[in-house]
């Protein structure tokens, strides 16, 4: 299986790597221009209320403020912040004006300063006076959903959906088994927060549009539609981003900003703090969910009923397309005869809660793998036996889409990973140490999901990419990628450096820019690599190609008997007679009098599933709650590792990030106000480098036939099996049984209280 | 931010002046860890800022008259590694190696962080186990010590006046006895405690003598526990003891927690309302765990 290949699979640091290090490398809100203006906005001051007034008479007296913009002098126009492309207008319902009068949560924008300096935006901020009209307030779902309640917008505040296959009401079984789940709101916590800068050309009457987003065209799409400008004269393009994690696939001040740009016709920047970050981009939603299942008493799966209330908080946004997602991953790990999915949305007075790494797969994992971990313990079986008696096989269809599953590897992942992690001997050894019954007590848990590699069958999955030889021999790749900080230009490079035998510091290859690039959805559904690895796989193998020709013109030789070899062109037996890139395109201009570049477009038209299993174990202190991850092994069915380190770290961000999902994470809502009660790190103790297990990763290299080199994606999935193995292992470590997340210590505690 | 006047001396004598020129409006910058944060975040504009970084004596750690003098500006970190409080004032050192990331140690100062007087303060607890002393400098460049239990009068809140600055703090020398320091915390390094626990105590055999106690981070200010030494004292301590110990501060926390006016607002549920009286179990466990090793003084696990 080993193929002899120079850069695919080899462990290379990412290359953007020294700028990190050095803190030279430039982010979007490193930017400065002369002249440049800069934004701040003042936050609303009620949960829930009618602005009646706003004096901004002492705001500017401030030196410096050139601008202040509240609901009485910007458009009356509402836009969609989900938006992936122009075709998908209704992806997200237009809720959302750039400013509204209505205020429907706390610390909701209600004006904006732009001014010469941060600091001078800042005071004035401070100076504007707003006077509002209190309206009650809905800050749970159950409030929000009475028909009495305040609604929030004209659609009301609830979004309902329900999918079902088979008839689960209709099956005859002998064994019920019912569990609850709740997840609580999280932060990205992306390093870099939100930031845009958007410059209006008064000469060209364009304008120019720099974000770290999930996708350029999407931008666009918004942007020109809300400013009514054609695609020509908006240009967008994406800077080094500091980390995503879902935070920056929504529109949250690219329309603001680019409106201001263009009213002023100046060069704007706006960076949010880490307190408007937490409260004014998105949070991850909670959620509460009811699973019910029948299941016979071999074990084997009849059918799963789930009834899922998602908090959206203020507005919809994004949030009705991730509930049916949910619902829509039902049917993704084990074969399921009968699926019913009830999933509603409910807008509160709280803050937005929206995108989040693994769109939905985390929260689906979550229900359905909590629940299964206690259907096992309810018939005496062991989970692994559990899911290997139930997951999906090679090519099997899954029944809500009816797409094939392609080459999903569910049963590796299971079998590999319980043998390197040695669950039945670890199990064995917790029940041991548990039985002298001391302050310690020891647990095991696993749980197994899948993820998806391209937006298919939703959307048809195309890609494109540009390469051209450079006069030196040097390469020039245009494809329109979205790196998170996590490393899918360098795994583009080595695509390319692979096929063209170029050495990486050779290749040229920007991030997307509307201006220069072929289209592209943006970066999502952990496609980047898949999708687009295979467009700059091809695209590279046609240059090479047309570089043959012009060699065996140059060479006098038939161009099927052209060798490439370490850069290298030659034919047999003459193989003395080498010609490299540089002298291959030199013949291809001068003399043949044809440049040598290529364009491709590729079509995947599948969605092999990702596996992905966790194992974990955790020693848990009675005395303190506290919970210690003394081992854990996350296994991934990657197809192939383009970078084996880079894919290592997104296992162990996942595990990082499932952790505090499971154990410690929570942007806490105040039941009262609504308010959001954390808003910085203080209190947020996430789990950081002194507490973080050595995780071990298992890698399951079996090549993907449509993928480059037979690659699938790796980025969201790992973050989907951690809480549910997490919260097994407390619950086999203490005879519990929680699914209220996070399991704080306070939770454990209370738990361990209602045992005794 | 911003600050109409910046002060730095770099002698004792420019710092007496520069005290002259404070008002209750100005601050003292003595490392900045809080400081700068507090700024931004309550849009403060502070008339004068009085920084202590250039004062030499201010720094250094030093043996005087059975006493161990600790500048104000020596940091969380210098302190931590130091020979002789590691050798003296174990406590401190323990508490000085967990205070905030490493980054923070680095700048943060004890003199700071006195001054700061958050009720999760790793060094007053400290300061308290070792009736230590606050030396207090005025604009008339006169010093004066006070007890440390008396330097804290509430949340934020001490006895300082706009025109004072804290010099040093002084810790009798007592040789012959051993201390600990450990705190609870949602993370093992870069938190903010919970519950911390300071005891210090002499050692004949496996019995403890002159047992003293002090829990931080509880109420406004760190209490002194009387009850350590009359369940402890000339005990072999055991599961008995260590449960006794445990259930009279846990009964000391619900009453602080029942007589508070108003509830911590991250406390939403019952179960987090009650948290630190149940897991208080947890750091007896641990303190005296420490407590009945048999430690080397010198020894440098902390």
């Amino acid at each position: 299986m080993e193929k002899d290949y120079h850069y695919i699979g080899k462990a290379l640091s990412n290359d953007g790597v020294y700028g990190k290090v050095t803190g030279s490398a430039e982010y979007c809100s490193d930017m400065e221009s002369v002249g440049m203006l800069h934004m701040k906005c003042k936050a609303g001051e009620v949960s829930h209320g009618m602005i009646t007034r706003i004096d901004s008479e002492e705001a500017w007296k401030v030196p410096g403020v050139r601008a202040i913009y509240t609901w009485e002098n910007t458009p009356n126009r509402y836009f969609d912040r989900g938006r992936v492309s122009l075709t998908e207008a209704d992806n997200a319902p237009n809720q959302e004006r750039l400013f509204d009068r209505h205020i429907r949560f706390y610390g909701e924008r209600v004006a904006a300063v732009v001014a010469e300096s941060v600091e001078d935006a800042e005071e004035a901020c401070n100076k504007i006076k707003v006077e509002y009209e209190e309206l009650p307030l809905a800050v749970s779902m159950e409030a929000a959903m009475q028909p009495d309640a305040p609604q929030l917008h004209t659609s009301g505040n609830v979004y309902e959906t329900q999918t079902s296959y088979g008839d689960y009401g209709g099956v005859q079984s002998e064994c019920k088994y019912q569990t609850r789940v709740h997840i609580g709101r999280m932060t990205h916590l992306s390093m870099e927060t939100q930031c845009v800068r958007a410059c209006y050309s008064k000469s060209e009457r364009k304008l120019t549009v720099w974000t770290g987003t999930q996708t350029v065209y999407g931008a666009r799409a918004t942007i020109a539609e809300f400013l009514d400008m054609p695609f020509s004269k908006v240009r967008v393009i994406k800077p080094l981003m500091g980390g995503s994690f879902g935070c920056k696939q929504e529109m949250i001040l690219e329309p603001l900003v680019s409106y201001v740009a263009k009213d002023l016709q100046a060069d704007v920047k706006f960076v949010y703090t880490r307190e408007e970050q937490i409260v004014n981009a998105m949070l991850k939603h909670s959620l509460d969910g009811q699973i019910e299942s029948k299941v016979d008493r071999e074990g084997t799966i009849q059918g799963i009923s789930l009834d899922v209330c998602m908090d959206s908080g203020a507005y919809q946004t994004i949030s009705p397309s991730y509930l049916r997602t949910i619902g829509g991953k039902l049917g993704k790990v084990y074969k399921m005869k009968n699926i019913n999915y009830h999933g509603r949305a409910v807008c509160t007075t709280t803050p937005v809660n929206g995108s989040f790494r693994s769109w939905g797969s985390s929260e689906a994992t979550m229900l359905v793998e909590s629940h299964w971990n206690y259907v096992a313990k309810q018939l005496g079986m062991d989970p692994v036996e559990f899911r290997l008696k139930n997951h999906l096989q090679y090519g099997d269809r899954e029944v809500l889409h009816g797409a094939s599953v392609g080459e999903v590897r569910f049963e590796e992942c299971l079998r590999q990973g319980s043998e390197r992690f040695q669950w039945q001997e670890r199990k064995a050894a917790c029940a041991k140490k548990n039985q002298k019954k001391g302050r310690y007590r020891y647990g095991v848990g696993m749980a197994l999901c899948s993820h998806t590699t391209s937006f298919y069958p939703y959307q048809t999955e195309v890609a494109s990419a540009a390469a051209r030889i450079q006069d030196d021999g040097s390469l020039v790749v245009h494809v329109p990628i979205h790196d998170h900080g996590c490393g899918t230009v360098m795994a583009m490079k080595k695509i390319a450096a692979e096929i063209l035998q170029v050495k990486l510091d050779r290749i040229t290859l920007n991030e997307a820019d509307t201006e220069n690039m072929p289209y592209d959805y943006g970066c999502y559904a952990s496609r980047t690599v898949y999708t687009l690895g295979r467009a700059v796989k091809e695209c590279c193998e046609k240059l090479l190609g047309k570089a043959k020709m012009v060699a065996a013109a140059q060479l006098g030789c038939a161009d099927n008997t052209i060798l490439y070899e370490n850069g290298e062109f030659f034919s047999e037996p003459n193989l003395d007679r080498r010609l490299n890139l540089h002298e291959v395109w030199k013949y291809s201009v001068f003399t043949m009098g044809k440049d040598l570049y290529e364009m491709c477009t590729t079509n995947a038209n599948g969605n092999p599933g990702t596996a992905g299993a966790h194992f974990t174990q955790v020693k848990v202190d009675t005395y303190t709650g506290a919970v210690e991850i003394e081992h854990c092994l996350s296994v991934h069915d990657v197809g192939r590792a383009i970078n084996p380190d880079m894919c290592r770290g997104q296992i162990g961000s996942g595990i990082q990030q499932g952790i505090g999902m499971a154990l410690r994470e929570e942007i806490k809502i105040d039941p009262i106000t609504g308010r959001a009660l954390i808003t910085n790190f203080k209190n947020y103790e996430v789990m950081n480098a002194a507490d973080m297990p050595d995780y071990d990763s298992l890698l399951i290299e079996e090549e993907e036939e449509t993928g480059p080199f037979g690659a699938k994606g790796i980025g969201e999935i790992v973050l989907a099996p951690i809480a549910p193995a997490l919260v097994e292992a407390v619950n086999q470590a203490l005879g519990t049984e929680l699914t209220t997340l996070p399991l704080t210590p306070p939770v454990i505690l209370e738990a361990i209280k209602e045992v005794e | 931010m911003a600050c109409e006047q910046y002060i730095q001396p770099d002698t004792l004598k420019e710092l007496v002046t520069g005290l002259a020129k404070m008002t209750s409006d100005s601050v003292i910058l003595a490392g900045g860890t809080d400081l700068i944060i507090k700024l931004r975040s309550r849009h403060m504009n502070p008339d004068c800022m009085l920084s202590l970084c250039r004062v030499p004596e201010l720094k250094s750690i030093s043996e005087s008259g059975g006493y161990l003098r600790i500048g104000a500006m020596e940091t969380h970190d210098n302190i931590a590694n130091n020979t002789l409080v590691r050798k003296e004032c174990k406590a401190l050192a323990m508490a000085c190696s967990h205070v905030g990331s490493q980054q923070v140690r680095n700048k943060g100062t004890i003199g700071g962080s006195l001054g700061n007087a958050s009720v999760a303060g790793d060094m007053l607890p400290v300061l308290v186990l070792f009736h230590g002393l606050v030396e207090i400098l005025d604009s008339a460049g006169k010093t004066r010590k006070v007890d440390a239990q008396e330097f804290t009068l509430g949340i934020g809140r001490t006895i300082l006046q706009p025109q004072e600055v804290i010099m040093a703090v002084w810790l009798p020398l007592q040789s012959h006895r051993e201390s600990c320091f450990i705190k609870l915390g949602g993370r093992r390094e870069v938190t903010i405690a919970e519950i911390s626990l300071a005891f210090s105590w002499e050692r004949s055999g496996q019995h403890f003598h002159k047992i003293e106690g002090v829990l931080g981070a509880v109420d406004t200010k760190p209490i002194y526990l009387q009850e350590v030494d009359e369940i402890l004292e000339d005990r072999k301590v055991g599961k008995y003891e260590m449960d006794l110990l445990a259930d009279s501060l846990s009964k000391r926390i619900r009453a602080i927690r029942e007589n508070r006016k108003r509830q911590p607002r991250l406390r939403i549920q019952e179960c987090e309302k009650v948290y630190k009286e149940r897991a208080v179990k947890g750091i007896v466990y641990d303190a005296l765990e420490i407590m009945m090793r048999k430690t080397d003084k010198k020894s440098k696990n902390i």
